[in-house]
């Protein structure tokens, strides 16, 4: 079974998570078709790796957009929470 | 008219201004645009010079408290010299406090002593402050809430049901559950039918038979939750069965009355009963009785 | 004055509202029930119909009750920096405060002797009369000098074994030693003795009720279970005989018993319920076997892995059936996960914490000397494998906790920072456990499509979130009675 994903809609980063998050469950092989596209071969697979690995990528697709946006107010969250005497203290509001 | 304190009153309070910084869509005494606070400083030296020793709990209300600034610490501070060891109610909207050291000054002037009973009507900021008539109210609350608890008072949340938030109270509950959990009691509280609660009654009224059922989840959640929660204002025959044994007698005894129906219920002498204030009566009002 | 209208107040805040140029929080999802459960940094969840996520990130929200609670529980915000980031990074340390804490878990492997010889024994035990395996009391001294400079206040010293019960004095000894250090620490400090109730003598039980002593033993289920589990044939009488013995003695809450499921319990999930109800106990602690020391010859731990989650579920479901019935029984792993789920505060539970629960919350004293991070660091040891020592009870408090092996093993104890366990929705909930991917995958970081403890956690987390979702009514009350 072999699926052609285009790069420019799931970057290599979210491509990446798909296959090892369905890695106990298929044997997948990665392979640069061209410049865009990328071949994702699971030799033997029935037709489900298919809806499996576009499931996967739209999920993990969506999680790497909450993360890029939220990559800034994530860092100032954890530093106010753990970084102690910064602008964004946690002591302005209870213990 | 200056109410003298008396021992046995369940309602000592000291009306510090009827300045605001809030504008509720339902309040009962409408803010006063004038400077009223030294008039009303006078008035309260007068109560308690005359009051009597040993009152356990003075009220401080408004308006706004906060509104005095730094004289609420003066006030605070005159309170605790002539009642050492009472507790000092605060009705306040929070905003102030969110502030850090403006909350710690207050908490100490009252020597640990206080509880802050302070309105949350919302967990959604953009319904508090339309409902406090204010954008900006609720960051202000919820900041000042948590920092009054961490000056060491008691934070009473108080969430006065109207249009607006009924259908959300339990959303409410969820919110205090998870961000406000040190909370020393959350009190659902009926509305008072007059000011702008009456004025405004087609757009903020809503009847406690129809928010009973909401009542209920919220109160419930808490409970279950095992924060303290509790019902004001609101008659026991208003409430679901399962929600009675939260209810207080909550309306100051100087407000407090009864309907004709009240007569045969047989659950009279625990119900918080009507506010005389009201300009109408709530809905379906009547006598609980076993035999029923 | 002019008075207020609320239409006039409502139409000047109507910009706001209808304003969907919201900023995103951090949050993760994951799909159960037909259903999307939105899981934000602090633990919180939200659970939405299918399509929430890509609507809410393609910013295709409809100003309703959804939208209004994902902006009050800190999934999306008005602002880049959400204007409550001080209650939110409060919040965020409360869950992980832990980690300020300091170790609070010692465990001291008083010897490795033993009078019992079970089938799956976790503690790489010896025969009872095997020489050079006991504490010797110099290091129990050092031991216990390095338990009193931990920062924690809270100080729990667990005896494990082998069997600590057969070196009453050695117990004696440390605690009396733990005492005389605190007058001037005055820390509290709890007691924990593991020990499998078959040799309690009346002067160690007189020690355990004048310190408060908890007494931890292992009760496997019904008698036949139990012995068979034991390769005896009268443990499970003198571990009940041993049970009672020990409430008499020291108060019956100050007894506990843990379960640990072989193959063979995977068929009785009613039965263990049972034997735990009528032995007296109020609580119980599903556990599967553990692959480590002589547990690791087992074979086949996959297919253990799936059905010691089905036997999970069913005893899960037994156990709230009898909470509806009125009988009030708690699983303590399910509370441990539920807290975390449910509430605002974090579980205090070691084994499931990100960074983990070993070295920030556990210190584990071999009876050589060796300090270990946890109890299963040290029982990789027995098998030759230092991997997770950290020194010994000669060295300096800072060498062993701050030292080049602890750093080493830091790089993998934070969930936050592991493949497959950062991108997943269930991480506020679970833990890392570089120990378990050492001994089980071959090194610290491990492999999580792969994880057997993964695909078990996972698993366990995701039928408590569905049966939130599904029986809330039913379910909630007895969820919350847990967790007081």
């Amino acid at each position: 079974m072999k699926v052609t994903v285009d790069r420019r809609i799931y970057p290599e980063s979210v491509i990446s998570k798909a296959v090892y998050s369905l890695c106990d469950r298929y044997s997948i092989a990665r392979m640069l078709a061209s410049e865009h596209f990328e071949e994702l071969e699971a030799p033997g697979a029935g037709p489900s790796f298919e809806a499996d690995l576009l499931q996967a990528l739209n999920d993990y697709k969506l999680r790497q957009i909450i993360a890029d946006e939220t990559r800034d107010v994530k860092t100032i969250l954890y530093a106010a929470a753990f970084g102690g005497d910064d602008t964004f203290s946690a002591d302005d509001v209870q213990d | 008219m200056i109410r003298d304190f008396d021992i046995s009153s369940n309602d000592n309070t000291l009306y510090a201004t009827g300045r605001c910084s809030n504008r509720c869509v339902f309040c009962c005494e409408p803010p006063v645009q004038h400077e009223d606070t030294e008039a009303l400083w006078a008035e309260n030296m007068l109560v308690l010079q005359r009051a009597p020793d040993g009152v356990p709990v003075v009220g401080i209300s408004g308006g706004e408290p906060a509104v005095l600034g730094e004289r609420l610490i003066e006030l605070l501070e005159i309170v605790g010299r002539r009642f050492p060891r009472a507790d000092v109610h605060l009705l306040t909207n929070g905003r102030a406090f969110s502030n850090l050291s403006y909350a710690r000054r207050v908490v100490q002037a009252t020597r640990g002593r206080l509880v802050a009973g302070v309105p949350l009507h919302s967990d959604y900021c953009c319904d508090h402050d339309m409902i406090a008539g204010v954008a900006g109210a609720f960051d202000e609350t919820v900041a000042g809430i948590c920092n009054l608890a961490a000056a060491g008072a008691a934070v009473e949340l108080r969430v006065v049901i109207n249009r607006y938030n009924y259908m959300r109270l339990r959303d409410i509950a969820l919110f205090i559950h998870r961000n406000l959990p040190f909370a020393a009691l959350t009190a659902f509280m009926a509305m008072e039918r007059v000011g702008l609660a009456s004025d405004n009654a087609a757009e903020v009224w809503i009847e406690p038979c129809d928010y009973s059922g909401y009542l209920a989840g919220a109160v419930d959640f808490l409970d279950q939750w095992h924060h303290p929660v509790a019902v004001y204002n609101v008659p026991l025959c208003l409430l679901s069965p399962g929600s009675r044994r939260f209810a207080c007698r909550s309306i100051s005894d100087w407000k407090q009355r009864f309907a004709s129906e009240c007569d045969r219920c047989e659950l009279r002498a625990e119900c918080c009963g009507l506010f005389a204030t009201s300009t109408e009566p709530f809905r379906n009002i009547h006598a609980i009785c076993s035999s029923a | 004055m002019p008075r207020l209208s609320a239409a006039t107040i409502h139409s000047q805040l109507m910009m706001s509202r209808t304003d969907r140029n919201y900023h995103l929080l951090p949050f993760n999802f994951v799909r159960l029930c037909g259903r999307e459960v939105l899981v934000n940094e602090l633990g919180d969840m939200i659970v939405a119909p299918a399509g929430t996520v890509e609507r809410i990130v393609e910013r295709r929200m409809e100003d309703d009750g959804l939208y209004k609670s994902l902006m009050s529980n800190f999934f999306i915000s008005r602002e880049a920096i959400p204007p409550l980031s001080g209650l939110y990074a409060a919040r965020l340390h409360e869950r992980k405060s832990f980690i300020d804490a300091g170790p609070a878990l010692h465990i001291f492997v008083l010897t490795l002797r033993c009078n019992q010889n079970c089938r799956y024994c976790h503690a790489s035990s010896r025969v009872i009369d095997s020489p050079d395996c006991t504490m010797s009391v110099t290091v129990l001294d050092q031991a216990v000098a390095l338990m009193m400079q931990s920062p924690s206040r809270e100080i729990t010293m667990e005896f494990q074994g082998g069997e600590p019960s057969l070196l009453p004095e050695l117990i004696r000894h440390a605690i009396l030693r733990a005492d005389e250090l605190n007058r001037r620490a005055c820390k509290t400090i709890h007691y924990v003795l593991c020990t499998n109730c078959v040799n309690l003598s009346p002067g160690l039980l007189e020690l355990c009720a004048e310190y408060g002593v908890v007494i931890s033993t292992s009760l496997d289920g019904p008698w036949w279970l139990h012995n068979a589990n034991r390769g005896t044939c009268d443990s499970h009488a003198r571990v009940v005989a041993g049970i009672e013995k020990a409430r008499a003695a020291v108060g019956h809450d100050k007894v506990s018993a843990l379960m640990t499921a072989s193959r063979l319990s995977l068929d009785y999930p009613r039965e263990i319920v049972d034997e735990y109800l009528c032995r007296g106990f109020n609580s119980i602690f599903l556990r599967a076997l553990n692959p480590y020391g002589l547990a690791a010859d087992n074979a086949d731990w996959a297919d253990y892995t799936d059905r010691f989650v089905e036997f999970y579920k069913q005893a899960l479901e037994y156990i709230i059936e009898l909470n509806r019935r009125g009988i009030f029984i708690v699983e303590e792993f399910a509370s441990i996960v539920l807290k975390k789920i449910l509430t605002p505060g974090g579980s205090g539970f070691v084994d499931l914490q990100s960074p983990s629960g070993i070295i920030n919350s556990v210190l584990a004293y071999n009876y050589d000397g060796g300090v270990y991070c946890s109890d299963e660091s040290r029982m990789l040891a027995e098998r030759g494998d230092d991997y997770f020592r950290l020194g010994c009870t000669a060295d300096g408090y800072e060498s062993i906790v701050y030292g080049p092996r602890a750093k080493k093993i830091a790089q993998t104890w934070a969930a936050e920072a592991l493949a497959g366990c950062s991108d997943c929705a269930l991480r506020p909930y679970c833990g890392a456990d570089p120990v378990r991917a050492y001994s089980t995958q071959g090194n610290a970081y491990g492999h999580r499509p792969t994880s057997l403890q993964c695909r078990k956690h996972k698993a366990i987390i995701e039928h408590l979130i569905s049966l939130i979702i599904e029986r809330a009514d039913e379910v909630l009350p007895i969820f919350s009675s847990w967790t007081a």
